[in-house]
């Protein structure tokens, strides 16, 4: 087996590969000509968490028919606690026993919802209990009435809301990238502790105080820890829309990883890929053997050009496409090619929207993975 | 050009900025981008935003974007476009900058200038600003096998490292020819400062006087003119390419020096911190320097930081003065988050004004992988 892998794409498959595969020992290459969809991301993974009739799923192990189509419960199993170290060893803490108890934790529009492994920012919970929640005017994605009627409707208890006037260095141009940067900062930190000692005032101390998520981009577990000790009470985010806080936090501190550990993380488009390796546009050329994590319709592996022709990123040929947004064509670039391994989003009938949640991602790169190591195996 | 109209408004842009998690006033690359020039071009609107100023042309943004957006670029034109709406002051100390070769030819560097001449010309009083140090030789080998590119800033403050570069190529046999042979600049920095038809005066002329000592492998120092010229120059300012080969020194070290030559290097126990500035993600990607330090037996410590706020001379500007300060204490405060024992005795950084900014702000001698490499090779 060769010690040399290129990965192509720095999106959630392809930073896992990775990792897998710098784990066991890899030397390893990432290549990119874009930024993975992280930021469209709030940094939680479910996968089947409700059933058909859109029912939660208290235990994964209760969808063992739908899961299996992907990987068996054992490999489920090992799966989710391979992620969770994984989001360790990058400095992201989780807060659950993946398959033991699914935590509930809300969505952008405050749905309690099952989730196999949260980011230690993220608000989640064993069983529904009644929050509050504190949000700035100014943050537009984040519509309080309506996210606490959800909460109140999936859960059947109380979501408290308090909304507050915006820092003075706002501007309607703010984005969630904006307000985390501010609170980034000593001044923005002071800000925040202040603000939040008023909001509180009146609302229930027992309950967990919940805001939008933009409490900080490097510093946000300090930033959590110190609220919840001037507080008294667990104090933690809910997710937002794109630019999702979560992912870009969980991308940054991936990449940062993975550079330490050698990996050499390039910026190029992949136009050929085959037996030796792959060739950029710009001429150079990487030795290994390939992965192909180049993402799905929007995502990277289809690029839709200005005049409305479609072109595969990875192998440059031109899609053919009527126009009509239905009649986008499913990537399967893998085939039967022997020169190239698929994962994630750009391996043909994978899509997370109708294939239970953004956890076939990481079904997709396991499966590649536990394949990978037969392999290595049979070759011994 | 052919993908200005095709931002998906996915935000991925925004994520990877680094000015906006700094500057609560700036606008951010999707509505100074893709969104004015919809309609400022397309529309023919003539509004402009005046917060296009505080952008430091990194390109991460561009980089980041899945439509190949050229969304920096389209930031560029924003600039042109708006300069007209600035002091005459400012307009005239832009025009100087924008011509930084002109600059290297005055009598005084520009750490020389009086600070009350400074002020006047709306020169940042906080940055540190570049003592002389010219180039005093030049090899002139009848039939080169390398030409290195020697830019507007190595000419005049980088004497030593050009030096460095030379003498480790001729020690690994190659003979080297400094191109171009008067002093020129690629148009990197009239370009980041929206002044696109000067960039495009400075490049052409650069080009002119490239192929009056032609070579087939042209080595860069500095990551923003190996980007420009290989990338920009064709796509941007309708060049063609100087060179057949145009990549970074340390590139072409890491892939061409044989295993005797690291074989006389043993900087075992040492740690060396290493920044891949903003441009050179962009241009080549992260790692090289890395591995050239991992070959001489040293452990290389990526700093961690998207952009150091240097920027070029975007720190030299008084109304850059907080951004860059920012950019300047997260290089700081990202050195202190990796808690280094021993404290690292070097960075490096192939920018000379990133080296500058990173010394002033973190207090760890910055220099150029060459400088560095040569130093090691001739103690004392
Ligand atoms: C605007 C937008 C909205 C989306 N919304 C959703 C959503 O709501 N739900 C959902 O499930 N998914 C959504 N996605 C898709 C999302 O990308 C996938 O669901 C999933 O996260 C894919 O992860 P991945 O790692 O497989 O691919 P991605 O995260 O897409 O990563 C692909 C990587 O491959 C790189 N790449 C592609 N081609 C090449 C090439 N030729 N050379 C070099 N590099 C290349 C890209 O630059 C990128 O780094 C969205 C994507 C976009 C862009
Ligand atoms: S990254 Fe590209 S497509 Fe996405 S919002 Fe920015 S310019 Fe538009
Ligand atoms: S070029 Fe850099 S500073 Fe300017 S908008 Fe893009 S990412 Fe931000």
């Amino acid at each position: 087996m060769r010690r040399e892998w290129v990965v192509v794409g720095k999106g959630p498959s392809g930073l896992l590969s990775a990792s897998l595969l710098l784990s066991a020992g890899y030397d390893v290459t990432i290549v990119a000509h874009g930024q993975g969809s992280f930021p469209l991301w709030s940094g939680t993974l479910d996968f089947y968490s409700v059933d058909q009739q859109l029912r939660p799923v208290a235990h994964p192990g209760d969808h063992r028919d739908l899961l299996s189509r992907y990987l068996s419960y054992d490999q489920w199993l090992s799966g989710w606690d391979t992620w969770r170290q994984i989001l360790a060893s990058i400095g992201v803490e989780t807060q659950v026993d993946a398959m033991g108890a699914n935590l509930l934790s809300p969505t952008v529009t405050g749905v309690l919802y099952p989730r196999y492994v949260v980011p230690g920012w993220q608000y989640a919970c064993p069983v529904p209990e009644p929050v509050t929640v504190v949000s700035w005017h100014g943050i537009v994605d984040l519509d309080l009435e309506s996210w606490a009627a959800r909460y109140q409707l999936s859960s059947g208890l109380e979501a408290e809301i308090r909304y507050r006037p915006a820092p003075p260095s706002w501007s309607p141009r703010w984005t969630a990238l904006h307000w985390a940067g501010f609170f980034d900062t000593e001044v923005g930190m002071a800000w925040l502790e202040h603000d939040l000692d008023e909001a509180a005032v009146g609302t229930n101390a027992q309950y967990p105080l919940l805001l939008p998520q933009v409490i900080g981009i490097r510093g946000t577990e300090k930033i959590l820890n110190r609220l919840s000790l001037a507080l008294g009470r667990t104090v933690k985010e809910i997710p937002l829309v794109a630019p999702a806080l979560g992912g870009i936090r969980i991308q940054e501190r991936w990449q940062r990883f993975l550079v330490r550990q050698g990996v050499r993380l390039l910026t190029g488009e992949v136009i050929l890929v085959n037996n030796d390796g792959v060739k950029l546009a710009d001429g150079r050329m990487l030795a290994g053997r390939t992965v192909l994590a180049t993402g799905g319709v929007l995502g990277g592996g289809l690029r839709v050009n200005w005049d409305h022709t479609v072109v595969n990123t990875a192998t440059g040929e031109a899609v053919l496409w009527s126009g009509n947004p239905e009649d986008l064509p499913v990537l399967s670039i893998g085939g039967d090619s022997s020169s190239y391994d698929v994962v994630g989003r750009s391996s043909g009938n994978w899509n997370g929207d109708v294939h239970g949640g953004a956890g076939q991602t990481l079904a997709s790169v396991l499966k590649w993975w536990y394949s990978l190591q037969q392999e290595v195996s049979l070759a011994k | 050009m052919l993908n200005d109209d095709a931002c998906l408004k996915c935000s991925l842009c925004i994520a990877a900025c680094p000015i906006v998690r700094v500057d609560s006033a700036f606008s951010g690359p999707k509505a100074l981008g893709p969104e004015w020039w919809r309609s400022a071009v397309a529309d023919d609107l003539q509004e402009t935003d005046p917060s296009v100023d505080d952008c430091t042309f990194c390109q991460l943004c561009e980089e980041a974007c899945p439509a190949q957006v050229p969304v920096a670029h389209l930031i560029a034109q924003h600039k042109d476009r708006h300069r007209h709406h600035r002091s005459k002051v400012a307009r005239l100390r832009d025009f100087a900058l924008a011509h930084p070769h002109w600059i290297g030819r005055l009598p005084i560097g520009p750490d020389k200038v009086p600070r009350i001449f400074a002020k006047a010309v709306r020169l940042s009083g906080n940055a540190d600003y570049p003592p002389k140090s010219p180039l005093s030789f030049s090899p002139r080998p009848s039939v080169p096998d390398i030409g290195l590119f020697v830019d507007c800033f190595n000419r005049d403050y980088g004497g030593e490292t050009v030096q460095a570069a030379v003498w480790i190529l001729h020690q690994l046999g190659y003979r080297v020819q400094l191109v171009p042979e008067e002093a020129h600049c690629c148009g990197a920095a009239a370009y980041a400062s929206g002044r696109l038809k000067d960039a495009k005066d400075i490049a052409s002329s650069t080009y002119d006087a490239l192929k009056r000592t032609p070579v087939s492998t042209l080595l860069t120092l500095n990551a923003t003119c190996d980007g420009t010229i290989r990338d920009e120059w064709p796509r941007y300012l309708g060049l063609n390419s100087p060179a057949a080969v145009i990549m970074p020194w340390t590139d072409w070290i890491v892939s061409h020096a044989p295993q005797q030559f690291w074989q006389r290097l043993s900087e075992k126990d040492r740690k060396v911190l290493v920044h891949t500035t903003c441009r050179g993600k962009v241009a080549q990607g992260e790692g090289s320097m890395e591995q050239l330090v991992a070959l001489t037996s040293a452990m290389p410590v990526p700093l961690g930081i998207a952009c150091c706020g240097a920027a070029g001379s975007y720190a030299f500007k008084a109304e850059h003065e907080d951004a860059a300060q920012a950019l300047g204490k997260s290089a700081k405060a990202a050195l202190d988050e990796l808690d280094l024992v021993p404290e690292p005795e070097s960075m490096l950084v192939d920018s000379g004004t990133c080296a500058l900014h990173l010394h002033q702000y973190t207090d760890v001698p910055a220099l150029h992988p060459a400088l560095w490499l040569y130093k090691k090779l001739n103690p004392g």
